[in-house]
């Protein structure tokens, strides 16, 4: 190696390093989103195109969903680096809320979303929604056999090893799990979650595993949420969408929203506004609807985009109600699921 | 071996004290954190053998363990078969193996998945997926290094024992008595660095739904974010980690005295091994399996890839993938001369630094990225919210194996070239740049190849460190192929491995010109 081949080595390096931190003068904006990169993308590069505001963003991966960001949130409280968290489920953010994590704020774009899906002091805005599934696979089961109810899952004609469902500790399983503690009550809820794992069910990383393995044959049955459960539509694999209890006075499924939160003591608050107006606005709102990240919207009393999702039974039950169970429910699934 | 100049053993002294301090001060402040939690909560160990860790950790054993042997068997036969192949394809296949050995193993992972789904597409029934998926996909992703490490091995051999050993059998005998007990050593090192990186990363075996050890690891701590219980629950991995290594050190190291012999008794390609059928067929296995292993990656991404704009859109990725392992490469391969340098002119150093090498090299990916988050809260924004952070991550887990491949190299040097040099060169400088940094291009080359390789493959750590907006594009490939968003992601693929393939092939060339120019 030559000192001219090195000194070259070192420049590139200082280049290469210099180009990279040193973003430029452009104004900025810190985002964390659990929401799927391939869906949050496309819009938070829309909106830089749109204000010229750079967007840093960091997203979540499949195996933590909206915990592991959660977490980092509260862990950088006393020295934030984001300004906006983007949630695709709502128990986490309310409980960066209570951690003193979020800022108020009301975004005009939000004023024909309905009360309850908004915090009175602003800390949090419910936006878009998506409804938990049994994905269950066409060829390998039949019509008469889909279980009809949650409950159903523990029959003995369904084998556990057939079935499926992501980590409970983490995104919308673990908001699941929370609904389920609140409808049912703590012992209920636990003796089924104890059960599944007496069955020895697949416990995967994340639902689009979930619609992975069930698409593939893997699974007989999964629960999962439907743009997963759509996407395995979309892509033609022999599969249907089973929504369950939805029998009249029966449970419903669990509707979960997006949320969305300006940080507090965020380094770019205006910009971190602008972001949430463009985020909870009806156009962008039409946009995630279309790409598949979504298929309800809480605007218009809750009207399905899609044709599949109508008539759809909604289970019955608050957002604080939900996030109320949320510690209890993390600490038996963590008992029941990781030790 | 000499002592050097005085400058010299400062630079020493400053990069050993560097290395020090990147790879000891976050594994020790997690360490630390991990014994004070353990001793205020005992209870915390027995929940380490409960049953379901118990299950996880014996299937990542033997998941970890059958990639290795496998690799290692596969890696031999591939081995022997290229050092059998004579002239110009024998170069170019030398060089192959090297520009392989660049792509990221879930290149590798990503082209055969594409593969398998075009074979099921045509004979249904078959899913490519589960345990023997990914031990499959990791046997092929390692099986580069393997074969590299297989043939510094046969090419350092005594031609003279191979002749004699010639006399008593065929060469399926020979290569029994003379050449496997020759290259054991290596082999034992290929075995070890394959069974470690799979025994403490969960990347591709979470691809193929395999819930592995390292897993429980990450998903614990995003449940319950205490770096003290996650370094607990990891000590299982380190313990396992550890004990092979330990067993299996000395055999390893003992490859560095073998090399002495390197240069002039070189065993060439002109060995004649061509009557046996039995050999003749191994070597025509090995020869298939090398042809697949670069032919499958290229056919089934260009393929598989939907379009320049997924590439286009990731450019930003793209450009921190690069930056970073271009960082580790080039400050870790200095770190990595320091560090071997040390170790080859003092045995207590190499007491000291062989045990700190091997600690972290046996640490869980998930772990060094908790580490690093704390030690990135400690030294300031300046480092934990740059691309800077990325590349220490890259450097800490993969400075074990940069810095095994320079010790090699240094110790097969000749002492008295480097005395000659430090003698009659005018200054410092052009000592360093004119006669030692030739003398160990091989070993600078190499472990910049292989810190810039992993490190642009590096999932588990990276996903911990990465500041806002300064993703990598495994981290992209990754989230999109939980969507599976597959020509997205065979582009995002394409695009690394040409990238990669550059200066390989850039290698290679002007190695091969060299080479038709001396004769």
């Amino acid at each position: 190696m030559s000192i001219k081949s090195s000194m070259i080595m070192v420049i590139l390096s200082f280049v290469m390093i210099v180009s990279t931190s040193c973003s430029s003068e452009k104004e900025q904006i810190v985002i964390y989103t659990s929401v799927d990169q391939v869906f949050s993308e496309p819009i938070l590069k829309a909106f830089q195109d749109e204000t010229g505001i750079e967007v840093l963003a960091v997203y979540d991966v499949e195996a933590s969903k909206s915990t592991g960001l959660a977490n980092r949130l509260v862990a950088e409280k006393d020295s934030p680096r984001a300004d906006v968290y983007w949630s695709g489920e709502f128990v986490q953010t309310m409980m960066l809320k209570d951690e003193g994590v979020l800022a108020g704020y009301h975004s005009p774009n939000a004023e024909d979303i309905p009360v309850y899906a908004k915090d009175a002091e602003g800390f949090w805005t419910a936006f878009g929604g998506r409804a938990r599934v049994l994905l269950v696979n066409t060829d390998l089961m039949d019509i008469q056999d889909y279980p009809s109810s949650l409950t159903d899952l523990l029959d003995d004609r369904y084998p556990g090893a057939e079935m499926g469902l992501a980590y409970p500790l983490f995104g919308t399983t673990s908001n699941h799990v929370a609904a389920l503690y609140s409808v049912w009550g703590r012992e209920q809820a636990l003796a089924f979650f104890k059960a599944l794992v007496h069955k020895d069910v697949a416990v995967v990383d994340g639902n689009s595993v979930v619609r992975d393995m069930v698409a593939d044959g893997r699974l007989h049955m999964g629960l999962t949420d439907t743009d997963d459960a759509l996407g395995a539509v979309r892509d033609g694999a022999p599969v249907e969408l089973v929504f369950l209890d939805q029998e009249e006075d029966g449970l419903g499924t669990l509707v979960v929203p997006n949320t969305v939160s300006l940080i507090q003591g965020g380094p770019n608050p205006e910009n971190g506004q602008q972001l949430i107006d463009y985020l909870l606005s009806a156009e962008t709102e039409k946009v995630l609807s279309e790409i598949g990240w979504f298929e309800i919207s809480l605007r218009n009393n809750g009207h399905m985009e899609s044709q599949l999702l109508d008539g759809l039974a909604a289970m019955a039950v608050s957002y604080e109600d939900v996030y109320r169970q949320l510690e209890i429910s993390s600490a038996d699934m963590r008992e029941v699921f990781l030790r | 071996m000499t002592h050097g100049t005085r400058t010299e053993n400062l630079l020493i002294t400053f990069l050993v004290i560097l290395a020090g301090i990147i790879m000891l001060f976050p594994v020790g402040i997690l360490t630390i954190m991990g014994v004070g939690f353990g001793m205020e909560n005992p209870e915390v160990f027995r929940e380490i053998l409960s049953d379901r860790a118990l299950t996880l950790l014996t299937r990542t054993i033997t998941h970890a363990c059958l990639v290795a042997i496998s690799a290692t068997v596969m890696g031999l036969i591939c081995g022997l078969a290229v050092w059998n192949i004579k002239g110009i394809p024998a170069t170019w296949s030398l060089y192959t193996i090297l520009v392989l050995i660049l792509i990221p193993s879930y290149i590798h992972a990503q082209s055969w998945i594409f593969l398998v789904d075009r074979i099921n597409e045509t004979f249904t029934g078959y899913d490519f997926n589960g345990f023997y998926a990914s031990w499959f996909v990791l046997v092929m992703a390692y099986l580069p290094y393997v074969i590299g490490l297989t043939l510094i091995g046969l090419y350092s051999m005594d031609k003279e024992l191979i002749e004699n050993g010639k006399l008593y059998g065929g060469p399926l005998r020979v290569a029994a008595s003379t050449i496997i007990p020759q290259c054991y050593s290596l082999l034992v090192t290929a075995f070890n660095i394959v069974f470690i990186l799979n025994l403490v990363d969960y990347t591709i075996p979470s691809l193929f739904g395999i819930r592995v050890y390292p897993m429980q690891i990450y998903a614990r701590f995003s449940a319950e974010p205490n770096p003290g219980l996650a370094f607990i629950d990891s000590l299982p991995l380190l313990i396992i980690g550890g004990s092979i290594l330990y067993l299996t050190y000395k055999k390893a190291l003992s490859f560095s005295i073998d090399m002495h012999g390197w240069g002039d008794k070189r065993a060439g390609n002109d060995l004649e091994f061509s009557n046996s059928f039995m050999f003749n067929g191994l070597m025509i296995i090995g020869i298939v399996v090398l042809l697949f292993q670069i032919f499958v990656p290229v056919i089934n991404l260009v393929i598989e890839a939907d379009s320049m704009t997924a590439l286009i859109q990731s450019r930003t990725e793209l450009m921190h993938t690069l930056t970073a392992s271009f960082l580790a490469a080039i400050t870790g391969t200095i770190l990595a001369l320091g560090l071997s340098e040390a170790m080859v002119k003092s045995h207590a150093m190499r007491r000291i630094v062989s045990p700190v090498l091997m600690f972290t090299y046996i640490m869980p990916a998930p772990l060094i990225g908790i580490g690093l988050n704390i030690f990135g809260r400690i030294i300031g924004d300046a480092i934990s919210n740059s691309i800077v952070i990325i590349a220490l991550a890259g450097i800490i887990r993969f400075l074990p194996i940069a810095t095994a491949l320079m010790y090699v190299q240094y110790i097969a040097l000749d002492s008295s070239v480097l005395d000659a040099g430090r003698l009659f060169m005018s200054n410092y400088l052009e000592y360093q740049f004119k006669v030692k940094m030739p003398l160990l291009a091989g070993g600078l080359m190499g472990s910049a190849g292989i810190l810039f390789a992993l490190t642009a493959g590096e999932l588990g750590a990276t996903l911990m460190v990465a500041p806002p907006g300064k993703g990598t594009l495994t981290i992209k490939i990754f989230n999109y192929l939980h969507y599976g968003a597959s020509g997205t992601v065979a582009s995002l693929c394409l695009a690394l491995f040409v990238i990669i393939m550059i200066p390989g092939i850039g290698f290679a060339v002007r190695k091969l010109m060299g080479q038709s120019k001396t004769e």
